[in-house]
């Protein structure tokens, strides 16, 4: 089964570079999920298994926060390694999501390599237990 | 060790054991290594400025003046030697601002900027880099270990070492269960 | 904080964006008496905090253009790019600048930003000059910063 990757953030061009990131990591087999909101997220979350999320914080309907704090709520779902991907770099705001849940966090503007290298650090790579 | 020394606006590809290419005094060009560990290919390219189209002639009589130019030639020499783009560490060095240090011009900069826009387009992702400033660097390419060491003016050699951990190519996540 | 030094920031947000993400330099202010008026691609997004505000930007289209192509690693034999690709690039351009304009100057308050809006063809701009005009080779990169309330 291939490898799962939910990206949620409200604008198509930025999930698709994401996606573009993550395939030229090596992740050519990787199968990609998207959403524009975290109440979509949600849906498709319930609905399938997916092996990290990586989530904007300022969306529409749901914002990131509010999508973390549902996660945390659930029993299954807690458990989905999730990173965020935002232009909020606020040290308050990148310890409020490490406080709800997140696993990693990369600030935008970023360079392909940084959320690569955070992806690696989040699920494990070479280290993977 | 058998040195290669490749100058300005040069490029050499490499495939024994032994050879170790280099190159000196990078200030504001960039320096980009390239090496296959399965092939055991290894390519260095010294380039100069970033756009051919500020002058075609030039391009035309030495295409690794620039990085538009340069750089999908250095990946096509080290395709012939038979690396491969799946397998490849890119490292990059240089793009300092020297000369001109209002910035006004900054060519350090912008051969850094085409550099991350060729290879953005190409699909290839840097493992490590070296960049900006304001000091010249040399750089070294072993070709056998794949090793990249750099050295600052007036600082000691250091290796620059992948940032990723596992060795291309290998699947570095884990797969769903 | 006096809107002078918001400015800069702005200037300075709108450069490490550009540059980041659309492997783009700023080669300066852009010039007065610069090229005649182009077709523009142009977006504004508000923000809620201390203080609130909206952010405008406005690109002429061949650096737009040349910003998408360089987002979506687009070469040239993938030919133009769809109006909506360079809708929605010009827009996250947009909602990149402010939010990493909003981190730089306010680094303990949170923002709320609301999702950026491209603007119809031929929609006026903010009264007045740009906050920030920015050469980027291909083209200008205008920025309007209006803030609703004055930070000192």
């Amino acid at each position: 089964m291939a490898f799962r990757v939910l990206i949620v953030d409200d604008s198509p061009v930025m999930r698709a570079f994401i996606r573009r990131i993550i395939v030229l990591s090596g992740m050519e087999g990787a199968e990609f999920l998207e959403a524009a909101d975290g109440r979509q997220a949600l849906d498709l979350l319930r609905a399938q298994w997916v092996d990290v999320v990586l989530t904007d914080i300022n969306m529409p309907a749901m914002d990131g926060e509010q999508l973390l704090r549902c996660l945390e709520g659930d029993d299954l779902l807690k458990s989905v390694p999730v990173v965020v991907v935002s232009t909020d770099g606020t040290a308050s705001r990148v310890h409020q999501m490490f406080s709800l849940g997140a696993r990693g966090y990369v600030k935008k503007p970023f360079l392909p390599e940084t959320l690569r290298e955070e992806l690696e650090r989040v699920l494990g790579g070479a280290y993977a237990g | 060790m058998a040195n290669i020394i490749v100058g300005i606006a040069d490029c050499r590809i490499a495939k024994l054991p032994d050879q170790v290419l280099v190159t000196y005094a990078l200030g504001s060009c960039i320096a980009v290594a390239i090496h296959d560990p399965v092939a055991g290919v290894g390519g260095l390219l010294h380039y100069m400025l970033p756009e051919s189209a500020i002058s075609p002639a030039k391009a035309g009589e030495n295409p690794y003046m620039f990085a538009d130019t340069g750089i999908p030639l250095l990946f096509r020499r080290a395709y012939e030697y038979g690396a491969e783009k799946r397998h490849l560490v890119v490292r990059v060095a240089g793009g300092a601002q020297v000369m001109d240090r209002e910035g006004i011009f900054n060519i350090g900069k912008r051969n850094y900027l085409a550099l991350r826009k060729i290879l953005w387009k190409a699909g290839v992702l840097v493992e490590a880099e070296d960049v900006g400033g304001s000091a010249s660097r040399t750089v070294r390419l072993e070709v056998g270990s794949g090793r990249f060491w750099l050295r600052g003016s007036g600082s000691a050699e250091r290796e620059l070492a992948p940032s990723c951990s596992a060795p291309k190519g290998v699947q570095q996540w884990p797969s769903a269960s | 904080m006096p809107d002078s030094e918001w400015d800069e920031m702005l200037a300075v947000a709108a450069g490490e964006v550009l540059e980041t993400m659309f492997f783009t330099a700023v080669y300066g202010p852009a010039q007065a008496d610069g090229p005649p008026a182009e077709p523009r691609v142009a977006a504004r997004l508000d923000f809620e905090g201390t203080p609130s505000g909206a952010l405008t930007l406005s690109v002429s289209e061949p650096a737009a253009r040349a910003l998408a192509a360089n987002f979506l690693a687009s070469g040239d034999e993938a030919g133009p790019l769809p109006v909506s690709q360079l809708g929605s690039v010009v827009c996250e351009l947009a909602n990149m600048i402010c939010g990493s304009l909003l981190s730089h100057v306010k680094i303990e308050e949170h923002f709320r930003l609301s999702s950026p809006e491209l603007l119809p063809e031929g929609a006026a701009c903010p009264p007045g000059p740009p906050s920030r005009s920015l050469d980027v080779g291909d083209g200008i990169v205008d920025l309007w910063l209006a803030l609703e309330h004055r930070a000192n």
